[in-house]
């Protein structure tokens, strides 16, 4: 055998499939030439040495890099695991700062902060649906605040106001009340008076007649004094004090509302 | 041939547009790239560049593979290594200056690898740490030439047989033989010179497959 047929059939030594006639004169020449019985035990050896590297770890993200490059995308697999190790590692960082924080007993402070904010945002006429950064700015936030502040002010104004014209009414109301009675007992005109009154409820279907003027409405009771006052001429209303009393009652029900007839009101009174 | 049609189907759905199966092919393959990058450039850096571009040209080319002319993996594999020579073109003039600072005798070569083991250790198979000793073979593997390091590669660290090596290679089989048996002995010679220095530093006699390199290889020529 010759050195190169040697070398040939090495690999096949090597890999453990030469056998019958070609692996007897294999032998033979391994043991007779010393220069290839040295060149297969090299040749084992680097095989052995070569076995023993273990495969190479790739880098973690490269099929990542490998997608983006191709497709263009990070595969959803990949973006899941990323986001994954994100979101892991900003909880790890947050952790020694919230967890002092992060109890259930602190629950209700936060509930309670949460609802202080928001009243007052909301007392700043910031509404969080349209905020945007000019009504962030300190002037439009202070103008907020002061018109705000006027609006609540003047309706509270109003509100009294109109409180206090109500009253006014109540007590003249009561007043003129009182003095009814009087009349009623006193003259006898008054009948007739009544039975009128009685058709008009009827006519206007309440439904309810109710014989006494304490128990009447005060609706149909402006009604009457106004009525009354229309027949001033013939009836005890002619009486100089009760005619003055029921024109505000007039002024009243055709503007309940406003509060400087109110004061007109009053001045007359 | 099951695992090819496989193969073959994942290709096919790749080739329609199926970005999902693309991952599978890049998750199933990407590991035997970056070894064959990494261990014929010996820089993981350079391994991880070459592996995304192996990828990128795979995907545009993906759809010329046909299966009636080799498994799927020596596709990849020819691809790879095509790739590989063209960088190490590219990289040529780096590497001239490289392996002349390495060392231009066999003193200063020894000393190289020597300096990469932590230790001096007396046998190579007991009492190395296994994470040393292969950082000291895949040293050694950057030694030898682009030619016996590609073919000892596809065959100790990929499993190819030769019939698949002659195609990604593009040379006869019996060439391939040889320049296997070339690279296992030359890398088994590196190694030995590293522990003959071992062994003039005092330590003691390296194995038997290590020792009488020299001699031998005087009487071989």
């Amino acid at each position: 055998m010759q050195h190169a047929e040697f070398e040939a059939l090495m690999t096949d030594a090597l890999d453990g499939v030469l056998a019958g006639e070609a692996q007897q004169r294999f032998e033979g020449h391994r043991a007779e030439c010393p220069a290839c019985a040295l060149m297969y035990s090299d040749a084992a050896a680097g095989m052995n040495w070569l076995a023993t590297l273990e495969p190479a770890q790739p880098p973690a993200n490269i099929v990542g890099k490998i997608m983006v490059a191709t497709v263009g995308q990070v595969s959803a697999a990949a973006k899941v695991q990323e986001s994954r190790a994100w979101l892991q590692k900003l909880r790890a960082a947050a952790a020694p700062l919230l967890q002092p924080v992060l109890q259930p007993r602190f629950a209700l402070s936060f509930a309670m902060a949460f609802f202080s904010i928001s009243t007052a945002l909301s007392l700043g006429g910031v509404k969080l649906t349209n905020v945007n950064a000019a009504s962030l700015a300190p002037a439009t936030l202070a103008n907020n605040a002061i018109r705000t502040f006027h609006e609540t002010t003047a309706r509270a104004a109003h509100y009294y106001d109109n409180l206090r014209f109500v009253y006014e009414l109540e007590s003249r109301y009561r007043e003129l009340k009182n003095s009814l009675p009087d009349t009623n007992e006193s003259s006898p005109q008054r009948q007739p008076e009544q039975k009128q009154n009685q058709n008009q409820n009827r006519n206007n279907s309440s439904g309810d007649p109710r014989h006494s003027p304490d128990h009447q409405q005060y609706s149909r009771d402006l009604r009457n004094t106004v009525v009354a006052s229309n027949q001033a001429s013939s009836s005890r209303f002619a009486r100089p004090d009760a005619n003055r009393a029921a024109e505000p009652f007039q002024i009243a029900k055709l503007e309940p509302q406003d509060s400087k007839l109110g004061s007109i009101s009053r001045s007359i009174g | 041939m099951d695992d090819n049609q496989a193969t073959f189907l994942l290709v096919r759905r790749c080739v329609s547009g199926d970005a999902v199966a693309w991952e599978e092919l890049v998750r199933l393959h990407h590991r035997r790239v970056y070894n064959v990058c990494y261990r014929f450039t010996g820089s993981a850096e350079d391994a991880d560049d070459l592996t995304q571009e192996v990828f990128i040209r795979l995907f545009r080319t993906l759809g010329s593979y046909e299966p009636g002319k080799g498994s799927f993996v020596t596709w990849l594999t020819t691809m790879s290594r095509n790739l590989l020579v063209d960088h190490f073109r590219r990289s040529r003039q780096d590497r001239v200056t490289d392996s002349l600072d390495a060392g231009l005798g066999p003193e200063e070569d020894s000393a190289t690898m020597a300096d990469q083991l932590a230790s001096p250790v007396p046998a190579p198979d007991q009492h190395i740490q296994s994470r040393e000793r292969q950082a000291m073979v895949h040293a050694a593997l950057q030694k030898l030439s682009p030619e016996l390091r590609e073919a000892v590669i596809l065959r100790d660290l990929q499993d190819l047989d030769y019939r698949d090596i002659a195609q990604v290679l593009k040379v006869p089989e019996g060439t391939v033989k040889s320049r296997i048996n070339r690279g296992r002995t030359e890398l088994a010679r590196l190694l030995s010179r590293t522990y003959q220095q071992d062994a003039s530093a005092g330590v003691p006699a390296p194995g038997a497959n290590a020792g009488p390199a020299n001699p031998g290889r005087g009487a071989q020529k």
